[in-house]
């Protein structure tokens, strides 16, 4: 069952709508199939392989599949697609090359997401870039221009020592005599030298964290962020920094978790450092972007730092968190950018003291604040709460530390944000004095009502009932946990 | 010599027929002028580019002085393909020559490098190969005689000669030495003798150097003479890239077939060299405002990429470079038939005035963002793949931390590269860029490269079809 989108060439907005509402679809009916695949044939994890032979003499397949996790991400690149073209501002100046560029990037996205071979994912990686790029490139005015170049470069970088790292798996995939291969099913059930894994993971995973959001190679993230426009910015911080950290998993910690454990101390460290750098840069911004950024950020340092406690609970935790973070991130950059439109401002105070905002925007980012930190009944709970209690499990010193420093920053940067959403809720409450004629200006498109509505479906169904998202999860969590179980630390 | 060995060498019988009859057509003016002289060559060449590719059989012919077996072939294949797409786009120069001379001087002497090209990959006696490098070379002087103006003095082309005499003296030499030491200059012989002793390894760095400085004169001239101001034609340029694959092509051969005893040694020098070589060309690269120079460095770079591939020295380190010369060939090409169009249009030489390109001209935009792009190394374009493959056989062998450079190195190119793509989308509304139209017969030029791009990375049947081919050291 191929899963990749297939791209709409020559567009008008309708048909890049009904495309990705077409994404999202199918994205949700994979649930259940997959679902029940799995009940009828628990032996292997991956579903819907596609395996076409390539360049048979080196071994790379075209192989696409998926397994739980896949499903996971799926979904929520689709939402996220889906916002970005149904929240549009301004995709009607020269729409037929805004269009088609974003959805490049949302095919290299699907594309990269369900690729099992090396090659593959990575030659969809660098394929999500470039579209990027060249969507910025239209858009960029003169000044910005050295943020769009990094924008580009700094993720090139990445993904070239990427590069190096995924070569150095492939050359190290055999069992004595065997072929080698890029297929990582067949990696993952191979035991790799403990050597060369220590390499080659942090190779890997360094590339990945570069897009990813972990601190501090993705320090260049929130000056570049800031030059898009509010729904790229949140396709961005909603899908893409995910794939980062989705690839660091996948790629990473997936095929190498040996190397990954003797690395992690390591790793964690600079995780809590992120952790800790983005959520007190957050407390000192007023500008509601800069907030929403540093924010990610931080969320970003946290699941990275959960993915590399290497237990269930945790690894559980950080990709519910994934996707709780994901789906609200891209409302609250939706909303953001809806409000500067208004208010031609995304200064707080300003924002604060103006009454003329919409009421209805203010609910809905208070309400996805609520669900970013994890009030019950949405998925965000869930992830919280494995979280949480993975890092109150955490036994070696250094480690219990570092996971209570993150907790406690977290929690402030939590609770910075409800205020500020509260604020906001509150002061908007003035629109209601506003006449008709006034509001009139301020309407809400129903295009965007739909996309924000559809928006929240995915995690408050998550948050109230959990087993389809906890199940997909565990399927694809399964072959990893079962080698984790055996690892001897050095 | 009987009837079978024609076979083997049919690809230089063919061209040599061709070229005859070129020139006696072109001195014929009565019946022929410069139009009709070009469809007859770019016809006939097209011909025997297909014929080309039909497979018959494999052997040795002159005694063991020429081979012929599929690798050389692919070569030569490639090389075909990248005169042909070179004649497409001299087609509207040398139909519109005034003087029939003119456009004949032109089809004689591209033909006839040609035919060196062909005796050096199918050499197996070092005497062939050389006189091959002197009979692709020495034409090359010819021609730049021919396509500057007439006004200009005659200072460049001279002391192109003095190098290209220089590097053939030190080539003999260490042709000499290596027939002094090892007593035999067959190819077939010369791989059997283990050549670690000093005298041998002079030799071979003579031999190696000429080599290299006969790859680098053309681009250095041009460079420094700033002829592609004075002639935009571009035929230079693109006479440059051919050079420059061909060069790899033999260097792939010799240090493959000939030299692998000493292999140790060459892995290291293309080591330090590429190393070098590419860092100083990045950063030279970076700094071009000007659209010749900033294609003739970023040229030197690119071959340099190609170049590192030779440090696998493994049957995938051959593939790898050929598939990446051929990329290379494809993209690079097209992008100088690009640039040259819309030089030819405004005028200019500068890079900023590609600006907002795309915004006038939809196709040629976006087809100079896919040669870019293939340069650059993105996938899905066959760049990516070439470089990819070139990595990878480095990889095989270990040369992590060597890749680790190449790839920072990468970064850099990326930079210029994108810079230019960003310019052409830039809307500029100061300027109206006119739609530019060319003749079909640049057209079918532009085709044929954006097709190889297109298709060259994707197409695994050819890679290892090509790998099986391939060997090591």
């Amino acid at each position: 069952m191929g899963i990749l989108v297939v791209r709409k060439p020559d567009n008008i907005r309708a048909l890049a709508r009904t495309g990705t509402g077409l994404q999202l679809l199918l994205s949700f009916i994979l649930i259940p199939l997959y679902l029940s695949g799995i009940k009828n044939d628990a032996s292997d994890n991956m579903l819907f392989v596609e395996n076409l032979m390539w360049f048979g003499s080196l071994n790379i397949h075209f192989v696409t599949g998926a397994d739980g996790i896949t499903i996971v991400m799926l979904v929520l690149g689709s939402l996220a697609a889906f916002a970005a073209v149904f929240l549009t501002q301004d995709g009607d100046n020269k729409p037929r090359e805004y269009y088609v560029t974003l959805l490049l990037t949302v095919s290299a996205s699907s594309g990269f997401i369900v690729s099992i071979d090396m090659v593959t994912g990575f030659m969809f990686f660098a394929g999500i870039l470039v579209p990027f790029f060249i969507l910025q490139s239209i858009k960029a005015k003169e000044n910005e221009i050295a943020s769009s170049m990094k924008f580009i470069l700094i993720p090139a970088g990445g993904a070239a020592l990427l590069l190096v790292g995924l070569l150095g798996v492939y050359m190290n995939s055999a069992p004595d005599g065997n072929y080698l291969t890029f297929n990582i099913t067949d990696i993952q059930k191979y035991l790799m030298n403990r050597a060369p894994q220590k390499v080659f993971f942090t190779m890997v995973f360094t590339g990945f964290a570069v897009i990813g959001g972990m601190a501090p190679f993705s320090i260049w993230l929130p000056g570049s962020i800031s030059s898009l426009s509010p729904e790229l910015r949140s396709y961005y911080s909603g899908i893409i920094i995910k794939l980062g950290i989705y690839g660091a998993f996948r790629f990473g910690i997936n095929l190498m978790p040996e190397g990954a454990q003797d690395v992690s101390l390591f790793f964690l460290l600079l995780a809590a450092t992120g952790t800790v750098l983005g959520s007190v840069l957050t407390i000192f911004e007023k500008d509601l972007r800069k907030i929403l950024i540093w924010s990610s950020l931080s969320f970003s340092g946290l699941i990275f730092f959960a993915l590399l406690l290497l237990n269930k609970e945790a690894l559980t935790g950080a990709i519910l968190m994934m996707f709780s973070h994901g789906t609200a991130v891209i409302l609250l950059f939706a909303i953001a950018g809806m409000k500067n439109s208004q208010s031609h401002t995304t200064e707080t105070r300003s924002i604060f003291r103006s009454r003329k905002h919409l009421l209805v925007l203010s609910v809905v980012f208070f309400v996805a604040v609520l669900i970013l930190g994890g009030i019950p009944g949405s998925v965000g709970f869930i992830g919280w709460r494995s979280l949480i209690s993975a890092f109150l499990n955490v036994n070696e010193p250094i480690r219990k530390i570092a996971a209570y420093v993150v907790l406690l920053s977290m929690a402030l940067v939590i609770v910075f944000i409800l205020i500020v959403a509260l604020r906001m809720l509150l002061s908007s409450a003035g629109t209601a004095e506003l006449n008709k004629k006034e509001r009139g200006k301020y309407r809400v498109k129903f295009s965007e009502k739909m996309a924000i509505v559809i928006l929240f479906l995915p995690p408050l169904a998550a948050g109230m009932f959990p087993s389809w998202i906890l199940s997909l999860i565990n399927t694809g969590l399964r072959p990893l946990l079962e080698r984790i179980g055996t690892i001897n630390p050095l | 010599m009987n009837l079978e060995e024609l076979v083997y060498i049919r690809h230089e019988v063919l061209l040599t027929a061709v070229t005859v009859l070129i020139l006696t057509a072109g001195s014929v003016r009565k019946i022929f002028n410069a139009y009709t002289l070009s469809i007859t060559a770019t016809g006939l060449f097209m011909v025997l580019t297909w014929i080309g590719f039909l497979r018959a059989g494999d052997g040795i012919a002159f005694g063991g002085m020429l081979l012929s077996s599929p690798l050389p072939l692919i070569m030569k294949n490639i090389l075909n393909v990248a005169v042909l797409i070179i004649l497409f786009f001299s087609f509207k120069h040398n139909s519109r020559q005034q003087d029939l001379r003119d456009s004949r001087d032109f089809y004689f002497l591209i033909f006839i490098s040609l035919a060196g090209m062909y005796l050096m990959i199918s050499a197996g006696h070092f005497l062939v190969f050389y006189l091959g490098i002197e009979l692709a070379l020495l034409p090359v002087t010819a021609l730049v005689k021919i396509l500057k103006n007439k006004n200009d003095l005659p200072a460049p082309s001279g002391s192109m000669i003095h190098a290209s005499l220089f590097s053939s003296l030190i080539i003999l030499f260490g042709i000499s030495i290596t027939y002094g030491v090892c007593g035999t200059l067959y190819f077939s012989k010369l791989i059997t003798i283990n050549m670690n002793n000093t005298l041998q390894v002079l030799a071979f760095f003579a031999i190696f150097g000429g080599i290299l400085i006969k790859i680098l004169i053309l681009p250095y001239y041009l460079i420094r003479e700033g002829m592609e101001e004075r002639h935009p034609s571009g035929l230079l340029s693109l006479s440059a890239i051919i050079i420059s694959v061909s060069g790899v092509f033999i260097l792939l051969i010799l240090l493959f077939s000939i030299f692998p005893s000493v292999s140790l040694l060459w892995q290291k020098t293309i080591f330090y060299l590429t190393i070098a070589g590419l860092t100083a060309g990045n950063i030279i690269t970076l700094r071009q405002k000007k659209t010749s120079r900033f294609l003739a460095w970023s040229s030197l770079v690119q071959t340099g990429y190609i170049l590192t591939g030779i440090i696998g020295a493994s049957p995938l380190a051959m593939t790898s470079i050929i598939s990446s010369s051929a990329a290379y060939i494809f993209s690079a090409m097209g992008l100088y038939v690009m640039v040259m169009i819309v030089k030819g249009a405004t005028g200019s030489d500068e890079i900023a005035d590609f600006r907002g390109l795309y915004h006038s001209n939809r196709g040629l935009g976006l087809s100079m963002t896919i040669a870019l792009l293939s340069l650059a190394a993105i996938p899905p374009f066959a760049g990516f793949f070439g470089r990819f493959f070139v990595f990878a056989s480095a990889a095989e062998k270990g040369f992590y931390f060597f890749l680790l450079v190449i790839s920072a190195n990468t970064l850099l190119t990326l930079f210029y590269y994108l810079n230019i793509i960003r310019i052409i989308f830039t809307e500029d509304n100061t300027r109206h860029l006119k739609t530019i139209k060319s003749p079909l017969s640049t057209r079918l030029a532009l085709i044929i490269c954006i097709a190889g791009i297109l298709l060259a990375g994707i197409a695994g049947i050819l890679f290892d079809k090509l790998n099986g081919f391939s060997f090591g050291v």
